[in-house]
């Protein structure tokens, strides 16, 4: 095509050296008339053929690259078609930029409307008690956030505190009591409330109804302005991790810094690989419910621990809630919903029974499988001890889990994150299930959904156990930090999950893992029983110099037990000792292991423990009586 | 002189509007190579070779994979084949081959298709990101998991199944696989959603995606073949032959809760354990018969067991197993032996209705059904043990078909609704109707004498 040749025609315009001979053929022309029209309008109408050609590839080039672009991101543009389904409808209402917002306050309901639209009604009875706050994106108007703060509970204002900072300066805030609000609702709440400009809220009295309508920052009147979207929004760079972001920043509110414009938190953490990790390929199942804060909390925790892999992780939310949705969706995580079935622990049964079925089904391949809860942070070092000790669960058959919990490990009962222990009652919160027990056990025969059990004690009965026990740490590699849920309260938290002990330090290589089999477990066990210390039996056991002021030793204190299920003396001096005395936990064979004053501390229930034996017989068992008026239930269990 | 200027500047007028023209039709010529590279390079023939788009597209897609860590592996036919038949000289000429002729991924075609196991991706939507930012266009097709299908109350993030990845003319089809119980590998089906561009590819020249499949999980090799080093199943004839019987058919759960809702499970002990008896018993004559190499199918009661409920009929006796009578093997009846399975009954003879009956343990049998095929039906022969009565069942032509059932992977017959009629709906005695005998030998049937 380069060496295309003008028609002699014109050519000899261009060159000037040729003039003279250009003149001649012009006058030549000249003379013919009717050849020098032809030519005239031949070169027209070639011009006006070169013009609509060129128009037309214009206009061809054009069209093929919006289409190719088109193709390029399809599902980018289907995705910002559906983000903008919702403000044109608002733009379109013309100049009302406002939104007309209708709240109701009572003992038995709330409600709150925007726009018509019903956005909370909460009638249910025993449910729902607190200050219920609502917040709305300030450009559309839909709601970010919904939350509920029982602060009739300890705590609970200083929960309420920590949201209302972490939400936007901007948003829509709205506020409304239902039953009572009051009782724990503290002063640093009050002035916050105040600062938001809130008039009645700091001065709210008991059993008050109270509602109010504000924009953080300003307050303002009910009709609150509509501002536009573009102010709504950061500008974060365009990357793969920052369109997450972008997603669920511009859906929900309340979760601080992940949605700030400037040095947003990371949401992608790359932990160490754990070197020899026999857990890579074991899924992770994390059994959550509404509490999307509590999942996000979790799920930073969990993917920061080291030897995680992500794409093991499966959420099972338990409902059709779109907010834990959005949290798995932020992680890029694989979430999975469940229709509820049943009603209160039935349906947390239902949820755990089809969470644990769907895990095995979409990693055929797996032998295990982790087990975690959305109120549970996870230590750093959870995989690495998962990966240590995975291996007795395979070799010994008298295991019936791993799990991280030490029911008895508190701050002063626990010390050593080496040591490993064997105990009859299944912890829970955060272990590792055999596929092989799910499967020909307890699938089966798992509690249909009426009737009305918890799972977890479904598991610690007998039938189930058969005689099996969990291998738990010492120090806990997982953290209760729940406060709102089916069976557990502020008060509740405060006094038996609170001071829980929970591993900090990374890379803990556990001692002597092999020693936590069967047989080998019995030697160990004798050789503490020997060469341990017994205590002054004459001194009270419930005061602190019990135990002597030293460092490292073993001491060993004998207890009545007159049968295999006879705790009464064991549940009193764990009442004493500030520990779990609601059942009966960490007990094996009749024995306790937990550490006073970083010296390691047994328990023998006499006679009943096979290791009556080592009981000098110059001592008399301590015997504690149990209180005359019984308070509380065994029945109350830590779970959602 | 003013009508010289005029002409003049008609003259350059023209001038310039040719040269850019010419500017035009040059770029135009350069789009349209880009984007019917094929059509073109087709039209070309002799020119197709390394710098060829195919090649071209293939490399990147490599480079892209490799760089990520993500192990795909061939499966394209086509290039299987070719590279099967040259598999001796490939090996022979690996090293030089940068310099040799392109002999595989250079033969004109719209798709190369690879494969990958989605246990084994990491980074899944990173890895989208900076295949459009190479240039490919990509089309991700999703679906829900039919892994989750059997608990009716969950619904979760959907599985990507197919990536489409087109650079320029020719276009990369990423298979993805996903693990089952069974230990097999599935893909999905490649439907097309409403706002799928229809002509983003042509969808129908596509080898895999018109149904869902199944396959074993194949061992991988790496070579290196037109300079460029690829991953292909161990035994590429295996997994060859593994195509055109891929085809998977979901087990109906959404029917057999129905089914449940309306009938209730039988959850006493004793049907649980005959359920699992039962269970293991097809397992295990499912692994010796795949150690035979003698293809199999559910049939009767098991049939009828999965269809109707995906679980196996908690108040049948026995397991029911069909197999062509072209595919029987004489040592069919010492490898159940040596199973532990002691034949139990033999009838007819290999020329005519043959079934074999095995004593499994704890009082399950195992029933095998020969089946002879006619020009316009199949059929099988039974006889009752007690009585010594014959029975000839017939049943429209099938084809088999994949499944899952008790977390192992089973051929059945595709058009499931035609056979099991056959086996059991009244319609058949109407074709003899002369001596229909009502017989208890499967619950609601009626057999033909």
């Amino acid at each position: 095509m380069d060496d295309w040749k003008p028609s002699p025609l014109i050519k000899p315009f261009g060159a000037r050296k040729k003039r003279s001979w250009y003149l001649t053929w012009k006058y030549k022309l000249t003379n013919q008339r009717a050849l020098r029209r032809f030519c005239q309008t031949g070169a027209v109408l070639f011009l006006l053929v070169t013009v609509i050609v060129n128009i037309k590839l214009i206009l061809d080039t054009r069209r093929a690259i919006s289409e190719a672009s088109e193709d390029l991101e399809p599902e980018q543009d289907y995705d910002e078609a559906l983000g903008r389904l919702e403000p044109p409808r608002r733009r379109g209402s013309g100049p009302r930029r406002v939104l007309d917002v209708e709240v109701y306050s009572s003992r038995s309901k709330v409600y709150v409307a925007v726009d018509g639209t019903t956005v909370l009604e909460d009638e249910a009875q025993e449910q729902g008690r607190g200050i219920h706050v609502i917040v709305l994106n300030q450009a559309t108007g839909h709601v970010m956030a919904k939350r509920v703060f029982d602060t009739y509970s300890p705590h609970e204002d200083e929960a309420m505190v920590l949201f209302l900072n972490m939400v936007a300066p901007g948003r829509v805030l709205i506020c409304t009591v239902k039953d009572e609000g009051s009782f724990h609702l503290k002063d640093t709440a009050k002035a916050l409330l105040r600062s938001l400009g809130s008039q009645a809220g700091p001065a709210l009295g008991w059993r008050d109804t109270w509602a109010f309508v504000g924009r953080k920052g300003v307050l303002l009147k009910t009709d609150v302005p509509l501002s536009s979207a573009e102010e709504a929004e950061c500008h974060w760079a365009d990357t793969e991790l920052n369109r997450r972001r972008r997603r669920f920043c511009s859906k929900v509110e309340g979760y601080g810094s992940v949605c700030s414009c400037k040095d947003p938190t990371p949401i992608e953490f790359s932990p160490d690989p754990l070197p020899d990790n026999k857990v890579l390929n074991v899924p992770v199942a994390v059994i959550a419910g509404n509490r999307p804060n509590y999942l996000y909390r979790m799920l930073r925790s969990l993917l920061s621990a080291q030897g995680v892999s992500p794409q093991m992780i499966t959420v099972f939310i338990d409902g059709y809630y779109e907010e834990p949705m959005d949290v798995v969706a932020l992680f890029g995580l694989r979430g999975i919903q469940h229709t509820p079935i049943s009603i209160k622990n039935a349906r947390v049964s239902q949820h755990y029974k089809a969470s644990l079925t769907a895990t095995f089904n979409l990693f055929p391949e797996a032998k295990f499988a982790v087990v975690l809860e959305e109120d549970l942070d996870i230590a750093v070092d959870f995989f690495s001890f998962l990966s240590q000790s995975i291996h007795l669960l395979e070799e010994d058959d008298s295991l019936y889990c791993i799990s991280a919990w030490n029911d008895q490990g508190y701050e002063h009962t626990a010390e050593d994150p080496a040591l490993l222990y064997r105990v009859e009652t299944m912890p829970g919160l955060g272990w590792v299930l055999r596929k092989s027990l799910y499967k020909e056990e307890l699938e089966p025969k798992w509690p249909t959904p009426e009737k009305l059990w918890d799972w977890d004690m479904w598991m610690r009965m007998p039938e189930q156990r058969r005689g099996r026990e969990c291998i738990i740490p010492d120090v806990s590699r997982s953290y209760h930090f729940g406060i709102v849920g089916l069976n557990m309260n502020g008060y509740f938290h405060e006094a038996y999950f609170k001071k829980h002990k929970f591993n900090t330090v990374p890379g803990v290589q556990l001692r002597n893992v092999d020693s936590l089999k069967k047989d080998a477990y019995e030697v160990e066990v004798h050789r503490l029983l020997s060469e341990a210390e017994v205590l002054d039996h004459s001194k009270n056991p419930c005061e602190d110099s019990f135990l002597p002021d030293t460092e490292g030793h073993t001491y060993v204190a004998f207890i009545r037990m007159e049968k295999d299920d006879d705790f009464t003396t064991w549940t009193q001096l764990a009442k004493c000792l500030r520990i779990w005395d609601l059942d009966v936990r960490g007990n094996h064979r009749g024995l306790w292991r937990l550490f006073r004053k970083k010296n390691h501390f047994l328990v023998v229930g006499v006679p009943a423990s096979p290791y009556s034996m080592k009981k000098p017989p110059s001592i008399t068992p301590i015997f504690l009586e149990s209180p005359p008026k019984e308070e509380g239930g065994p029945g109350a269990a830590e779970q959602t | 002189m003013s009508r010289i200027s005029k002409n003049v500047i008609l003259v350059v007028l023209t001038l310039t509007s040719s040269a850019f023209l010419l500017f035009q039709l040059y770029y135009y010529k350069h789009y349209l190579s880009a984007k019917n590279g094929s059509g073109l390079s087709k039209s070309k023939g002799s020119r197709i070779g390394f710098d060829g788009m195919q090649w071209r597209a293939v490399k990147k897609f490599i480079m892209l994979t490799s760089s990520q860590n993500v192990r795909v592996f061939l499966i394209d036919p086509l290039i299987l084949e070719l590279i099967n038949k040259n598999f001796e000289q490939v090996k022979n000429t690996s090293h030089a081959s940068s310099t040799s002729e392109c002999k595989v991924f250079c033969v004109p075609r719209d798709f190369t298709t690879f494969a990958l196991q989605y246990q084994l991706w990491k980074n899944e939507e990173g890895w989208f990101w900076i295949a459009e930012n190479m240039g490919f266009q990509c089309l991700k097709i999703e679906s829900k998991d039919p892994r989750l299908d059997w608990i009716d109350s969950l619904s979760g993030t959907e599985i990507p199944l197919h990536y489409i990845c087109k650079l320029a003319s020719h276009a990369i089809h990423l298979v993805v696989f996903h693990e089952r119980s069974g230990n097999y590998l599935w893909h999905g089906h490649l439907r097309l959603k409403g706002h799928v561009d229809r002509k983003f590819v042509p969808f129908r020249k596509l080898q895999f995606g018109r149904y869902p499949g199944a396959f074993d999980r194949p061992e991988l090799q790496q070579i290196t073949v037109d300079g460029l080093d690829v991953l292909i199943p161990k035994d590429p004839v295996h997994f060859l032959e593994e195509i055109p019987h891929s085809r998977f058919i979901e087990c109906r759960y959404k029917e057999a809760r129905a089914f449940f809702q309306q009938y209730l499970d039988d959850n006493t002990v004793e049907a649980m354990t005959f359920q699992k008896r039962a269970k293991e018993l097809l397992q295990l004559a499912a692994k010796t018969l795949k150690k035979l190499g003698v293809r199999f199918w559910l049939s009767s009661g098991t049939c009828l067991g999965w269809f109707r409920q995906c679980s196996i009929i908690p108040y049948s006796k026995d397991v029911d197993l069909g197999i062509f009578i072209q595919d029987y093997k004489s040592d069919i009846i010492s490898a159940f032996q040596d199973a532990g399975l002691p034949l139990k009954h033999k009838f007819g003879k290999v020329e005519d209705s043959l079934e074999l009956s095995f004593q499994g343990k704890d009082d399950v049998k195992l029933d095998i059904f020969f089946f002879y095929e006619e020009t316009d039906h199949m059929w099988n022969g039974g006889t009752q043990a007690k009585t010594g009565k014959k029975f000839k069942y017939l049943f429209p032509k099938f084809t088999l078909c994949w499944t899952e059932f008790v977390d192992t992977k089973f051929r059945v017959p595709c058009e499931t609704v035609e056979y099991i009629e056959a086996n059991y709906d009244p319609v058949c005695c109407s074709m003899s109707s002369s001596n229909c005998c009502f017989l208890t030998c499967n619950p609601g049937c009626c057999c033909c004498c």
